[in-house]
């Protein structure tokens, strides 16, 4: 009776959440999403139907991952909520037992999770058969596909990562610490699960969620007969898989129970004993009365500089101290640098630990992350969240933002904190590098390109990413959908060109990659890198204009007051650093925009396919024409990297194997030299074709002019 | 600036919040220099005016001047001269009193190292933090937590302080050297001190003001109000029985229990009748006769129209 007392208003409180149903929404679609914008084209090349189990399967474990980070607050609130809202000393000492209250919790987050996970065969269901899709690669409906994805996938995975969340939430009385669980797991599925995939059954173990096994079939283990068709079922190591969760879910859950203690949180630790005065001099107190000396005539000499200075270093120092801070970043460089040796592979062949080969693999941009770099991501959302929130957090908002503080600097101090642990996550992956490269043995640490690809090109995007991240913070102003806001930019930038948005000038902080070879430095790659950075960077200054101007500091949350509080602050300085910030976006857009699109006629990919496909229309009907061979070419070829230029000359040796002597030529690119008339008419013709090449590649992002495609015809 | 000692002016100030709760309604007071009281009980709105004051919260209507500045408007110079400490707010477990004063300094604008270090040294010796400066404030006591609360509204000398019910959780020692510290400040200073706790008003403040549902129902020095009341109040023992029977006919202020029987307070300009004899008045009759309506808003003269009904 008291379970269901518990389970019920657990239950429906958080039902009733406006939080839920976001979490729900977004699960929805983003497994429509990946159905109609990835799966659908795969489907329509042949590769397997689209409703096909293994396809649904697969959906449901990506949309499962994605669950891991999105859905982390419903267990760990259910969890933590009593100690959070200091309800505990309320809930704590009534007449219930461990076993009802933690049960009734327990229960209510996980049919919370299984609630919020059937928004994927939802949002698979609408994708299937309402979104358009053609029924040429809809097989029949079967229920058994999305029975056996629900029971043996979905339900598992939800106890799992609840029990999980849960119990570390319990005992830490932190609903965060259900986050750390879900990003934890996340790595366990997303990179351990895939990095073991080829050591046998490790992988298909080590994942919670089943992503390694059903992406593994769907890729190659399957027959494509066996894709369309095959239900996936609890068999082989995917049964040992969730025989093992389960048990460890079972036996942490078993752990919590008999850990957890009714008990305040201060008391259940233990703390250092504090030195105390002797008592018998304590009882005898003076008491005085008087305020004694007058006070202190100290006022303000509001100095902004070091206000920035001092409260960004002690935002630092208490995030940087935390077990999530500079421990936890520690321990992922460690982990990286044990992975760098299986990393450092060209074609599966060991490299060298040179120093560019190293950077590459520990770096990574913005949009086209690295499953490591997404879990620094993550934990930059988080830190962003732990900075707007730690005030609010410990009640002591009312009285900071009473203090003489612009918003500003509060809004560039917390900036400024993020900005240094970042640095300080860098600097543990340089040692990291410079270990793995130690250990390895064979190539000499570069210190000098450590600091220049870390510290110069790597940080740009990693600010970029914390202003974006604190922005979403304090422009949401609710914890866990400000998270959600973040994780959804995030995905937006790194998914985007998915999405259909493939201009990088519309991706925030998208730029050509830089390069970097021993042989040739950076070469060409820096200049456009630096000018869409530089881009970026004038919008990260407008953003922060915004951060500034709505930065909450009173308790009214409604869009209308602060919107009216925005405009009060919008100050004439605040409007000359907006103007700046928009004249630099508008004068680099411009620059960007002519050298990509006007100098070197950009092409999305749409627009590619397009020209690839109006080629082979036109040249297709010359596949079986006659066709002299090609049986000799000799080429002098001179480069000249730093002009970005080539000149080459050579000679080449047609066959005309054909009776009928050839009468027509065609020669691709069409534009390039053709061979004279007199070619044509023998049957063994020899020519000698010269072309200076200038710049024949570009820098700027947009298609490289092809190759010197050959190709011809003669009829 | 900082030599004359400003006076707070607040003018048609309403505030509506977004459930339907008029917390303010048409308030306007003078709030000269020196201690000044804000009487009601819980949920009057004392801490949304409180809050207001102290720039966290905009107002619907009305304006507020600091001497000249508009409190409203120009926020950051409120807050350059502002000391607050609220009804509630909570410490970083981890941090040590001397670490998080010294944070709030910089807060406060007290940028320059020395400065704040004798400024943070004075005032945990004045709150008598200065043996527990190096303690976790995880361990503090509630009021030796509402002392640090002190400290840190008293950085930086504010000609404003607004203090919201801050007696509630100090031992009485404590809360005399509180009030001792408040008056002494109040000598040059705007001081508000929110309490639902009639003595503290009457033991320091030299102007008062009394709250409820929004309103200001009176506002008055405590002297003069309580030498208005003299001849008025009236009190009886009663049974609890009779009680509704002499809610009918007098104007009953208070009642509370003393040893079994019920002591009744009632309101009157003449004697009441038999069994009732006449009381010295105090600021908690003050207090209650504002509250049931027998004190005209804003005026410390009884209503003498209604009373004659």
């Amino acid at each position: 009776m008291r379970l269901q007392r518990i389970f019920a208003l657990e239950f429906s409180y958080q039902l009733r959440r406006a939080t839920t149903w976001l979490y729900f929404g977004v699960l929805l679609v983003i497994a429509f999403l990946i159905v109609v914008a990835n799966y659908a084209s795969d489907a329509r090349d042949g590769y397997f139907l689209l409703n096909a189990p293994i396809v649904i399967a697969a959906v449901t474990v990506i949309c499962s991952v994605k669950w891991l980070v999105i859905g982390a607050s419903v267990a760990g609130d259910a969890a933590a909520r009593d100690v959070q809202t200091r309800m505990h000393s309320l809930t704590y000492t009534a007449p219930t037992s461990k076993a009802v209250y933690l049960g009734g919790r327990f229960l209510a987050a996980f049919a919370l999770s299984v609630l919020l996970l059937l928004a994927i065969p939802l949002g698979i269901l609408i994708a299937m058969h309402f979104s358009g899709i053609e029924a040429d690669i809809l097989g029949p409906f079967r229920a058994a596909a999305y029975l056996t994805t629900i029971f043996f996938i979905l339900l598992p995975n939800a106890f799992f990562a609840t029990a999980l969340q849960f119990s570390l939430s319990a005992l830490s009385r932190r609903a965060m610490a259900s986050y750390l669980v879900g990003a934890f797991l996340f790595v366990a599925a997303y990179i351990v699960g895939q990095g073991l995939q080829n050591t046998g059954q490790w992988g298909n173990l080590v994942d919670p969620t089943g992503f390694t096994p059903v992406l593994s079939h769907l890729s190659n283990d399957w027959s494509p007969l066996e894709k369309s068709t095959r239900l996936f079922l609890l068999e082989g190591s995917f049964l040992a898989n969730r025989l093992l969760w389960l048990g460890i879910s079972l036996g942490v859950l078993a752990f919590t129970f008999f850990r957890f203690q009714f008990v305040l949180p201060e008391a259940s630790q233990k703390q250092q004993p504090v030195p105390q005065p002797p008592v018998e001099a304590a009882a005898r107190e003076k008491l005085s009365w008087g305020t004694g000396e007058a006070l202190p005539p100290a006022r303000g000499a509001y100095s902004w500089a070091t206000q920035l200075r001092l409260i960004a270093w002690k935002s630092f120092l208490q995030l940087a101290q935390s077990k999530a801070g500079f421990p936890l970043l520690a321990v992922l460089a460690l982990m990286m640098a044990l992975a760098l040796p299986g990393n450092l592979k060209g074609r599966g062949v060991p490299l060298l630990p040179r120093t560019d080969f190293v950077l590459n693999s520990l770096t990574s941009s913005l949009t086209e992350p690295e499953p490591f770099w997404i879990l620094i991501a993550l934990l930059t959302i988080f830190y962003a969240g732990e900075l707007v929130w730690r005030e609010r957090e410990a009640g002591l908002s009312d009285i900071a933002n009473a203090a003489p503080v612009p918003e500003w600097v509060l809004f560039l101090s917390r900036f400024l904190a993020l900005s240094l642990i970042v640095v300080g996550w860098l600097a543990f992956l340089m040692i990291a590098g410079i270990a793995a490269q130690a250990g390895i043995g064979g190539a000499r640490a570069e210190i000098g390109l450590y600091v220049q690809v870390l510290f110069g090109l790597q940080l740009v995007d990693c600010l970029l990413l914390a202003l974006l991240a604190l922005l979403a913070h304090v422009l949401v102003n609710q914890k866990y959908v400000g998270h959600l806001a973040a994780l959804l930019a995030y995905g937006f930038i790194a998914f985007a060109p998915n999405l259909g948005i493939e201009h990088k000038l519309l991706v925030f902080g998208a730029s050509p990659p830089w390069s970097y070879t021993d042989m040739a430095g950076f070469g060409s790659s820096l200049a456009p890198w630096l000018w869409f950075k530089g881009y970026w960077v004038a919008w990260a200054l407008l953003l922060a204009v915004a951060g500034g101007l709505f930065w909450v500091r009173d308790r009214e949350g409604s869009f209308a007051s602060r919107l009216q509080l925005a405009r009060r602050r919008f100050t004439r300085s605040t409007a000359l650093v907006a103007a700046v910030a928009l004249g630099g976006i508008f004068t680099l857009g411009a620059f960007v925009f002519y050298n990509t699109n006007v100098l070197h006629g950009y092409l999305n990919s749409s627009e590619a396919t397009a020209q690839r496909a109006a080629y082979e229309q036109r040249y297709r009907r010359y596949l079986n024409a006659p066709q002299p061979l090609l049986t000799g070419v000799n080429l002098q070829v001179e480069i000249y990297p730093k002009q970005r230029a080539a000149a080459i000359k050579g000679t080449y040796l047609l066959v005309n194997n054909s009776p009928a002597p050839s009468t027509r030529c065609i020669w691709l690119p069409e534009r390039a030299w053709k061979p004279p008339p007199s070619a044509l008419t023998s049957p063994l013709s020899r020519f000698t074709w010269t072309r200076s090449m200038a710049t024949t590649c570009t820098p700027w992002p947009g298609p490289c002019p092809p190759a010197i495609r050959y190709a011809s015809a003669f009829r | 600036m900082g030599k004359h000692p400003l006076g707070l002016t607040i003018r048609n100030v309403s505030k509506k919040y977004a459930n339907g709760v008029q917390a303010l309604n048409n308030v306007t007071l003078d709030i000269p220099p020196g201690m000044y009281g804000l009487l009601g009980p819980n949920g009057a709105g004392k801490s949304t005016l409180m809050r207001t004051l102290a720039t966290l919260q905009e107002p619907d209507g009305g304006q507020i001047f600091l001497g000249d500045i508009d409190v409203v408007s120009q926020k950051e110079a409120v807050r350059q001269t502002l000391g607050y400490l609220p009804q509630e707010f909570g410490v970083y477990p981890k941090a040590s009193a001397e670490e998080l004063l010294d944070y709030f300094a910089v807060l406060k604008g007290i940028t320059n190292r020395a400065l704040r270090k004798a400024t943070t040294e004075a005032l945990l010796k004045q709150t008598n933090l200065w043996d527990k400066r190096k303690q976790k404030l995880g361990g503090f006591s509630g009021g030796m937590k509402q002392r640090f609360g002190v400290a840190v509204a008293l950085l930086g000398n504010p000609r404003l302080l607004i203090v919201d019910e801050p007696t509630a959780g100090l031992d009485p020692a404590e809360r005399v050297r509180f009030l001792n510290l408040l008056s002494e400040l109040g000598e040059n200073s705007v001081v508000i001190l929110s309490t639902h706790i009639v003595e503290d008003v009457s033991e320091l403040c030299t102007n008062m003001a009394i709250i409820n549902r929004g309103q200001i129902l009176l506002e008055a020095q405590p002297l003069e109000a309580v030498a208005s009341l003299n001849g008025r109040i009236w009190r009886t023992l009663t049974d609890k029985s009779n009680l509704p029977a002499l809610q009918q006919e007098h104007q009953i202020i208070s009642a509370k229990l003393l040893s079994g029987r019920t002591l009744v307070h009632v309101y009157s300009l003449d004697m009441p009748g038999n069994g009732f004899e006449p009381v010295e008045p105090d600021l908690q009759d003050v207090y209650f006769s504002a509250l049931t309506g027998c004190f005209g808003p804003a005026s410390a003269q009884p209503i003498v129209e209604r009373i004659a009904l």
